[in-house]
């Protein structure tokens, strides 16, 4: 655990701390805490993401996307919003989830470095 | 690890993690240039895009469904969709002569039930609900769209094994573009009322040099003669490339369009090559684009944007990229062998195109019918403009 620049814990893994006030004394926790802004956060919102796109793709709306590129026309809202959420979902799988897992990896190193400083 | 300094950490690492992956993502869409293009053959991704559509042509539940989907928004996809394939078709036959037997059935059918179709609803079926806004100048009424893809399929079909039936309706449409052609002040047809398209007069020039090389007629003067006036009056003075559409005296309706120009271009290779090749460069110079390895195709110049419509499909804000535009460059850029420009656009379409597989077929769930013949039509196409070059 750093607290003002100086560890004061003999396990500071990164997420196994809990929030403090600054110059407060933090008691050794029995159990590492969960940090949605840790490197399992990040791998846990990697899995959300992946899950979601997986219920997206397993209810069939990868075959209504068609709506939002204007190369069919269905008239339906709800296929739009099917559709849209579809997309999203995707984006999030190609584009936000690999960058969430490096980032985690990086998170951790620096984490790492931090800590042993 | 205090909570400000967690976040910054996070943020930090996240920077950094983008910064490394943005630029290298599309290597994990970027196909092979074996899968998409082969000198002889049929490469894999183009053999896919086939599988999907023969058996598409061959399931009347899936056809139907497919073909409803895009006459709801327009019907000339519908059309369109016949023609590319069609076209598709012919160049694989060639490219594959063990497999001609399938490809002619196929256009067979295509080719057929078109004609059919035609014969029994006219024209306006394949026609958007314009055409019947006003009156058209030539009479009576004839689309150079349906008239000029309609004498290319059979034209085409034709090379491929000549076909009697085929050949006269051929005669006897070709008869009828070069009359309304020869008739013409611009030496154009109409495609819809006052209206004359680039896309559709370029395509019947090239249905009219098929039946050239089918009959041993030779109509070289009045494609001639076309060529001069498009480069002396169809050609926007901002940009150099041919505008899209036109009043029957010349009068530019559309100024030059992605949806139009690629497209253009890969007829022109057929009729001046030097004058289709400048055009493709041009379209290359003021429409290509490519953002972190994905290329895309705009439908108008920068600066020259104009409003997003049923032929330039979605626009993209910012990037100005269109789905119609980017289609059809594949075509343009399969004609002049640019296989780095067609690796980025199918990186493109592999990352957006949402590609759906089944038995062995492969169709894009972004797109439609029409978008993937379009595709499968740039990446086969070769051989049927090769043949008719080596008899000029």
């Amino acid at each position: 655990m750093i607290e003002n620049g100086k560890s004061h814990s003999a396990v500071p893994t990164s997420g196994s701390t809990g929030d403090s006030a600054p110059g407060q004394a933090v008691p050794t926790p029995v159990g590492r805490r969960f940090h949605l802004v840790s490197p399992a956060g990040m791998v846990i919102a990697c899995c959300l993401i992946a899950a979601g796109y997986g219920l997206c793709h397993l209810l069939g709306l990868r075959e209504d996307v068609a709506v939002l590129f204007a190369t069919s026309h269905t008239g339906s809202t709800g296929r739009f919003l099917g559709a849209a959420v579809y997309v999203l979902f995707y984006l999030g799988v190609v584009v936000a989830c690999p960058i969430l897992l490096l980032a985690g990896a990086i998170f951790a190193v620096i984490s790492r470095g931090l800590c042993r400083g | 690890m205090s909570r400000a300094r967690r976040i910054l950490v996070a943020l930090i690492s996240l920077i950094i993690a983008t910064a490394v992956y943005l630029p290298c993502m599309h290597w994990a869409f970027r196909p092979a240039v074996n899968d998409l293009v082969s000198a002889k053959g049929v490469a894999p991704l183009p053999a896919k895009l086939a599988r999907r559509h023969l058996h598409m042509w061959t399931d009347p539940k899936e056809l139907k469904g497919e073909l409803a989907k895009m006459r709801a928004a327009n019907a000339e996809w519908d059309f369109m969709g016949r023609s590319f394939l069609t076209w598709s078709l012919a160049n694989m036959a060639m490219r594959e002569p063990a497999q001609a037997g399938a490809m002619l059935a196929a256009m067979d059918r295509i080719i057929d039930q078109t004609l059919l179709i035609e014969r029994e609803k006219g024209m306006r079926f394949f026609l958007m609900g314009y055409a019947d806004r006003k009156p058209w100048v030539q009479q009576p009424p004839r689309s150079l769209f349906v008239d000029g893809e309609i004498a290319l399929m059979l034209g085409m079909r034709c090379m491929v094994e000549d076909k009697t039936a085929y050949r006269v309706e051929l005669d006897r449409r070709i008869k009828e573009i070069v009359k309304r052609m020869e008739a013409s002040p611009s030496l154009s047809a109409e495609s819809y009322p006052d209206e004359c398209w680039s896309f559709c007069n370029v395509t019947a020039l090239s249905a009219i040099r098929v039946s050239d090389y089918l009959d041993g007629t030779d109509h070289g003067e009045l494609i001639g003669r076309w060529l001069a006036y498009a480069k002396a009056n169809l050609v926007d003075p901002r940009t150099g490339m041919i505008v899209s559409a036109y009043r029957l005296n010349g009068q530019m309706i559309y100024p030059p369009e992605g949806s139009s120009v690629w497209y253009v271009s890969h007829h022109l290779a057929l009729l001046d090559e030097p004058f289709g090749r400048e055009q493709y460069e041009l379209a290359k110079k003021h429409l290509a684009g490519e953002l972190l390895g994905f290329g895309y195709a705009r439908e108008w110049p920068e600066g020259l944007a104009d409003h997003m419509d049923v032929d330039s499909g979605l626009v993209l804000p910012g990037s100005g990229a269109s789905v119609a535009s980017t289609g059809l460059a594949y075509i343009a850029a399969g004609t002049y062998g640019d296989v780095e420009f067609l690796q980025s656009l199918t990186t493109s379409v592999s990352a957006l195109g949402f590609g759906v597989e089944t038995d062995g077929g492969l169709r894009y769930a972004a797109g439609n019918q029409v978008g993937d013949a379009v595709m499968l039509y740039g990446l086969t196409t070769g051989p049927v403009w090769r043949k008719l070059r080596g008899r000029k």
